[in-house]
């Protein structure tokens, strides 16, 4: 139940923005309905309510409603509309919405339903005044009917309290009431309600977004402060520190100090490389989600966000997204991939990188996904983690593959919202590519040996020819080779 | 370091401030000519059709933004009154309206959009999911978007490429000029 969505929360009665767009967000997994369709019994139903109804909901909440898709009950107090709330002396002035906006919010998914006329506290009304004062705060007006044919049929008790006779009265006319103080989950007509604040959490799992950083300390403060920009932040930020000798560590402990609910600082006091820091950092965490972030990236605003969002219906263990190359070699290292991932070139300054949507069964080569991908830590810990690197498989590339194989499936969120700094040659994709591309000579160079020494045993003693052939072919592969590697020298 | 003011200013706070013509000074001052012309400037390496000016205040900026139609909005009565006084350009249209209104006025795309001094903590609190929100459904694919701000103050970081950051003298701030592609 909300009362006021704003960009401020100057009570508890008001949700900001922020953290209402959170909430909604951690919806995702859930199946939001009307009250119609809302079965109790059904732990995924979730119902949005708004008590009211304010204007600021047509405002702020609709159209954050709206991107999700969500329909919300809108339970009106029929003598406000359109009034301001002065009657209310302990908030700060607010207007009620008028008929027109309630009509906007009808069409963007709102359904009316009844708050009474008035708001009062229904069983000291019965009290003060008659039972036919009730009974008229019960009864909904032809008007409001005909603004909403849909709705109406649900009833909201002011102040969540009700006696027994107005609960039958209620019983009478609605088709179910909810209640936030006096409900329970099995009644219909007094249905329970959460007060949402901005605190609230709808949604038990956590997300840790882990910074790694060996000697990158120069970039480490972009990194932190792209995550600390997220539309979603994470529960938890781990600086990871692997030995560095500069100023990571200074900086990791900085921000520590600055936010010591949200970030962790964690260092190795001997390099332990890739796999041994990664799997230390992830021990280090408790998230169900996490995702690492190399200090010298960046993630655009909305990744958290949508990693998340992807993954939290459980049909994926692991999300992904396209990526931006920017820095001093970019470019090169943009035409260093295939044609068919090279995506748009932004101003001569950010070259996307496209991965392939992910299918079952597809063929599991390569960096078919970056390493920044967020994945779930039950599938993390079932594989076993991050193991040493092969040559020409990344580690990252080489956990995604095993989670994959092991039955965990990846979806792919369309867009490119990581940012993949290229700097130095020394850096470690291009390391792994270069590493990579050594392998794939080198299984050449074993093919056509094995061709050589099967060629010997079909014919007994190699004919002259065969032989001749044979060494010309590889002459010529290791010309290539040569020649690549003056290339290589020469234009890097 | 200049202090950002904290209290949330209300629509009625910003009218009365308006209420005389130019409050900010905007045209007695040479640094705000800089600053114009600094934005204009980066504006015109791109070929702008429609352009929307969201914080345009009196139209000081407004008025040199070289696309062939600006759509202008500021959240005061006042000071889209004093914009239309002034305005020698009939090809921008100034409207009445915060950032937050602007889907209700069904503007359409717009392939550049200038968000000047409006993301401050005292205009926006804690909203900025929405306002990413907002100008995303308003900027067109390959769109550009300009942000100026005070650099000690701003608060945004949209999630589009960041192809641009300019920080130049204004007043007694550094103002951040910052320019995205979508």
């Amino acid at each position: 139940m909300y009362h006021k969505v704003d960009i401020r929360s100057p009570t508890m009665w008001w949700v900001d923005v922020s953290s209402f767009y959170r909430q909604m967000c951690f919806l995702k997994d859930r199946n939001v309905v009307y009250l119609d369709d809302y079965d109790p019994n059904d732990p995924s139903h979730v119902v949005i309510t708004f008590d009211g109804i304010y204007s600021n909901v047509l405002l702020f909440a609709a159209p954050i409603l709206s991107k999700f898709r969500y329909p919300f009950e809108l339970f009106v107090s029929y003598d406000l509309i359109g009034a301001e709330n002065e009657f209310d002396l302990v908030e700060p002035p607010t207007r009620f919405a008028s008929n027109k906006e309630l009509a906007e919010l009808l069409v963007k998914g709102g359904r009316l339903q009844w708050h009474t006329r008035t708001h009062p506290m229904l069983s000291q009304c019965h009290l003060d005044r008659t039972w036919g004062a009730v009974e008229d705060e019960l009864s909904v007006p032809e008007e409001l009917r005909d603004a909403d044919p849909s709705g109406l049929k649900w009833f909201a008790y002011p102040y969540g309290e009700f006696s027994d006779d107005v609960y039958e009265a209620v019983k009478e006319r609605f088709a179910g009431a909810v209640s936030c103080s006096q409900g329970n989950d099995m009644d219909i007509h007094k249905l329970n309600r959460i007060t949402v604040t901005n605190s609230s959490k709808l949604q038990s799992k956590s997300i840790c977004a882990i910074i790694v950083s060996h000697n990158y300390g120069r970039f480490l403060s972009e990194a932190v402060e792209s995550v600390l920009q997220q539309t979603i932040l994470p529960d938890r930020i781990l600086i990871m520190d692997d030995a560095s000798e500069d100023e990571t560590c200074a900086i990791g402990k900085r921000y520590a100090d600055l936010y010591p609910e949200l970030i962790a600082y964690a260092r190795n006091e001997q390099n332990l490389g890739i796999v041994g820091t990664f799997n230390a950092a992830v021990q280090l965490t408790s998230s169900e989600f996490v995702c690492f972030l190399g200090a010298d990236n960046r993630l655009s605003a909305n990744y958290i966000e949508l990693c998340i969002v992807t993954l939290l219906d459980g049909k994926a263990s692991i999300a992904y997204t396209d990526f931006r190359l920017f820095g001093t070699n970019a470019q090169d290292e943009y035409f260093k991939h295939e044609a068919d991932r090279r995506g748009r070139i932004i101003d001569e300054q950010f070259y996307e990188i496209v991965f392939p949507e992910f299918r079952k069964g597809s063929m599991l080569t390569g960096s078919f996904m970056h390493g920044s991908s967020m994945y779930s830590r039950a599938a993390f810990d079932q594989v076993g983690g991050y193991l040493p690197r092969r040559e020409g498989r990344p580690e990252d590339a080489n956990l995604f593959r095993r989670m994959i194989n092991a039955g965990h499936a990846a979806q792919k969120v369309a867009g490119a919202w990581l940012e993949y700094r290229q700097h130095s040659v020394d850096q470690a994709n291009i390391v792994s590519r270069t590493q990579g591309e050594l392998a794939f000579y080198r299984a050449y160079a074993r093919r056509l040996e094995f061709k050589v020494k099967a060629l010997e045993a079909s014919f007994g003693l190699l004919s002259p020819v065969v032989r001749i052939a044979s060494l010309l072919e590889k002459a010529a592969f290791e010309f290539i080779v040569r020649v690549v590697r003056i290339w290589r020298r020469r234009f890097r | 370091m200049a202090m950002m003011p904290k209290r949330r200013q209300s629509k009625l706070q910003i009218d009365s401030f308006y209420s005389k013509d130019d409050p900010w000074g905007y045209f007695t001052n040479e640094h705000d000519y800089r600053r114009r012309e600094i934005i204009v400037s980066e504006l015109r390496k791109y070929n702008l059709i429609r352009a929307l000016d969201i914080g345009c205040g009196n139209g000081f900026v407004s008025e040199g933004i070289p696309a062939k139609n600006v759509v202008a909005v500021d959240i005061s009565d006042a000071a889209i009154e004093e914009a239309r006084r002034r305005s020698g350009s009939a090809s921008i249209d100034y409207r009445r309206a915060s950032l937050f209104e602007l889907p209700s006025l069904d503007l359409g795309s717009f392939d550049c959009i200038l968000i000047t001094g409006v993301i401050y903590e005292q205009y926006i609190g804690k909203s900025l999911p929405l306002i990413y929100q907002l100008v995303d459904e308003l900027l067109a694919p390959g769109g550009v978007l300009a942000c100026v701000h005070i650099d000690e103050w701003s608060l945004a970081r949209f999630p589009y490429a960041l192809i641009k950051t300019t920080r130049y003298k204004y007043r007694q701030y550094t103002h951040l000029l910052e320019v995205y592609r979508k």
